[in-house]
């Protein structure tokens, strides 16, 4: 973080809100610098969407100035404030026969004459948008025809066209699956690079852990903002789920489910082969607290997996007797069942 | 040329083919020939001719270019701001507020305004009523987000007034009623002379204002957030769109009484001859293809070879209801995430 560098946006003491008096966030200090990507993280109905709209101008705090580069929010004209920063909504309307190219033109709305016509210079800018999230082979595409993720990067593209220092996202990532999410995360990540601020709001804390600078967080109307590391350190993300029995396993670098204190059951060695992994996951999921063989209790059922032709077999020995299973899922079975 | 163009220049050559179709057909044959020569000045048509064809069916061919240019670009302005496929001034009861007018000069003055006070009273009033009803629209639009709301408002709004329009009608004289229910079927024959030159002079401001709108409106049309994001002053465009509408609905509608299902059908019509969404494009269209239905529905209304005229609104509903159950049928989920 360049800590002399001027801030692009910065709140301090806003408290946001519905008017008149329902207030969501209170006393918000954050800060956001050039080429940061920050992730916006919180429950629902934290305030993400509404800080987000804030900042972009579409709704205005209850109390205090939004400062985006240096100035107060209020005193920058619409069309100034085209130039520095945009927002993209989670409510995009695509009119049918709209091609892709056409909606990333949107973006170059701000250069445009009254006609908006296109200048050779707002050709290039939407075809570089384009190829910088690999949409280029897309363009008389029809936009109803796109799937999830595709639609969703020609919104970062008609965001990129319009050539602003910040972007705002309103949960990206939503109704992607793995790939496309970690794809869109790692095209913000790029872009962010290229000195654009972006700040995303997403419920997908696996990738803002990889790949975010800054995390502001949104728990119980206060921002806590920070490295994501910094935040897990001082278990903040804990704070955030405690009351919704989900706990922040920083080991694992995930949420886990709290189990009730369940049945001991030995699961035959430490080691972290494969096997092992994915067994004492299937055990802990099926509410079993897996102890170490040291502590061997007489009566405690245990574990053991061997490999007989190529193929996994778990042996459980409860109460003197030995039962054999050839999966986990039947394993588990019999275990929930008994 | 690209598609889009030559679709255009089909367009075009539609139109004037159509012209020279409708200047050219009335109960009183004059050949084509004969027209074309005379317009251009080097024929000199016999007198009674001469009076069919400047005093009645050139007024009545710019009328309907007028407005057909006119309603179906209120109507794609207003689908495009209510980002719903069966916003039409029609549907949004700003005809109704027209009518209500006309009925209230018809029929609330008995016969006491007659002639040209009549004539001028009618078209004011209409103004007015279709004004009002805009602007009751647009206050709510300013305070209620969710479209299908003002929708079903403006619906219930346009069966409002006809109630009140009905009571009007039972309680009128037979005489008025008559005048009222004639203004109701539409016409594009009643307007000439001044009348014609005072439309163009209000409807022509209009559809510029409505060019004015386009770049805003192409903006707006992928959602109010993004289009304010990218530098569009929402407010001041929606109420430009309710000025260019309310004008361009008002004056047909008072001056040529109700013309249904064109605003609301062409720009639908438009879409699917042009393929294309952005209003760049589709305004124009818009524009070309209501001149042509409504030339096309004026030729229908008069049955060749025959003296009578069919009622212009009749044939427009006729043209516009399958157009509208099209939609209706294929209409897809627009919006996304």
């Amino acid at each position: 973080m360049p800590l002399t560098a001027q801030h692009i946006i910065e709140f301090n003491n806003i408290d946001l809100g519905y008017p008149p008096e329902h207030i969501l966030l209170e006393k918000i200090h954050a800060s956001g610098f050039r080429g940061e990507l920050i992730a916006l993280m919180g429950r629902n109905g934290s305030g993400k969407s509404t800080l987000l709209r804030s900042i972009a101008g579409l709704s205005n705090p209850l109390h205090g100035d939004i400062i985006v580069k240096g100035k107060p929010l209020e005193t920058i004209k619409r069309q100034a404030l085209a130039r520095l920063l945009t927002y993209v909504g989670t409510a995009v309307h695509v009119p049918e026969n709209l091609t892709v190219y056409e909606m990333v033109s949107l973006g170059r709305h701000p250069f445009t004459n009254w006609w908006g016509k296109l200048k050779s210079d707002d050709v290039n800018a939407v075809n570089e948008s384009l190829k910088f999230v690999d949409m280029q082979d897309f363009t008389q595409k029809k936009m109803l025809t796109l799937s999830d993720g595709e639609r969703q990067r020609v919104l970062i593209a008609m965001a990129l066209s319009q050539d602003v220092e910040m972007i705002l996202l309103d949960e990206p990532t939503a109704f992607l699956d793995i790939p496309n999410r970690m794809n869109m995360i790692r095209v913000l990540h790029e872009m962010s690079q290229k000195g654009k601020t972006i700040i995303y709001s997403t419920h997908d804390f696996d990738t803002a852990l990889q790949f975010a600078d800054k995390i502001w967080l949104l728990h119980d109307r206060k921002l806590i903002q920070g490295s994501p590391e910094d935040l897990g350190m001082l278990g903040h993300y804990n704070n955030v789920f405690k009351d919704a029995g989900i706990s922040f396993d920083s080991k694992a670098m995930q949420f886990r489910n709290v189990h009730k204190e369940g049945k001991e059951i030995i699961l035959n060695s430490e080691n972290q082969n494969v096997e092992n992994i994915w067994t004492a996951k299937m055990l802990q999921r099926i509410g079993f607290h897996v102890v170490s063989d040291m502590h061997v209790g007489k009566f405690i059922p245990r574990i053991e997996i061997t490999i007989e032709n190529d193929n996994y077999i778990w042996k459980l020995t409860a109460d003197g007797k030995t039962v054999s299973f050839d999966s986990l899922y039947k394993l588990a079975s019999y275990l929930t069942h008994d | 040329m690209t598609s889009y163009s030559w679709k255009m220049a089909i367009l075009v050559c539609l139109l004037v083919l159509l012209l020279i179709l409708d200047v050219g057909s009335g109960s009183v044959n004059i050949p084509i020939g004969n027209i074309i020569r005379s317009v251009f000045g080097s024929l000199e048509l016999p007198f009674r001719e001469h009076i069919i064809l400047y005093d009645f069916r050139i007024p009545r061919i710019l009328t309907a270019l007028l407005a057909g240019a006119a309603l179906s670009v209120s109507g794609l302005q207003m689908q495009t701001i209510f980002r719903n496929p069966l916003a039409g001034p029609y549907v949004l009861g700003i005809s109704s507020g027209a009518s209500l007018g006309a009925a209230l000069v018809l029929i609330g003055s008995g016969a006491m305004a007659t002639g040209l006070l009549q004539h001028w009273g009618i078209v004011a009033a209409a103004w007015i009523g279709a004004g009002v009803v805009m602007l009751i629209l647009l206050v709510i639009t300013l305070r209620i987000q969710n479209i299908m709301t003002i929708l079903i408002l403006g619906i219930m709004f346009s069966s409002g007034l006809s109630a009140i329009i009905s009571i009007m009608q039972y309680f009128g004289n037979a005489v008025a009623l008559k005048s009222f229910v004639i203004w109701s079927l539409g016409s594009l024959g009643d307007v000439s002379g001044d009348a014609l030159i005072i439309m163009a002079l209000t409807v022509v401001p209009g559809l510029i204002l409505a060019l004015f709108t386009v770049k805003s409106l192409n903006a707006m049309s992928v959602g109010e957030s993004y289009a304010s994001s990218l530098g569009v002053n929402i407010l001041r465009v929606k109420i430009l769109v309710f000025i260019s509408t309310s004008i361009l609905a008002g004056t047909i509608t008072a001056f040529c009484g109700p013309i249904g299902f064109i605003g609301i059908a062409v720009p639908h019509i438009a879409r699917f001859y042009t393929g294309r969404s952005t209003l760049r494009s589709l305004m124009p269209a818009t524009m070309l293809m209501g001149m042509v239905l409504l030339l096309v529905a004026d030729i229908f209304s008069r049955i060749p070879g025959s003296d009578q005229i069919l009622p212009v609104n009749a044939i427009t509903s006729l043209i516009g209801i399958p157009v509208v159950i099209l939609v209706v049928i294929r209409s897809r989920k627009m919006l996304i995430n």
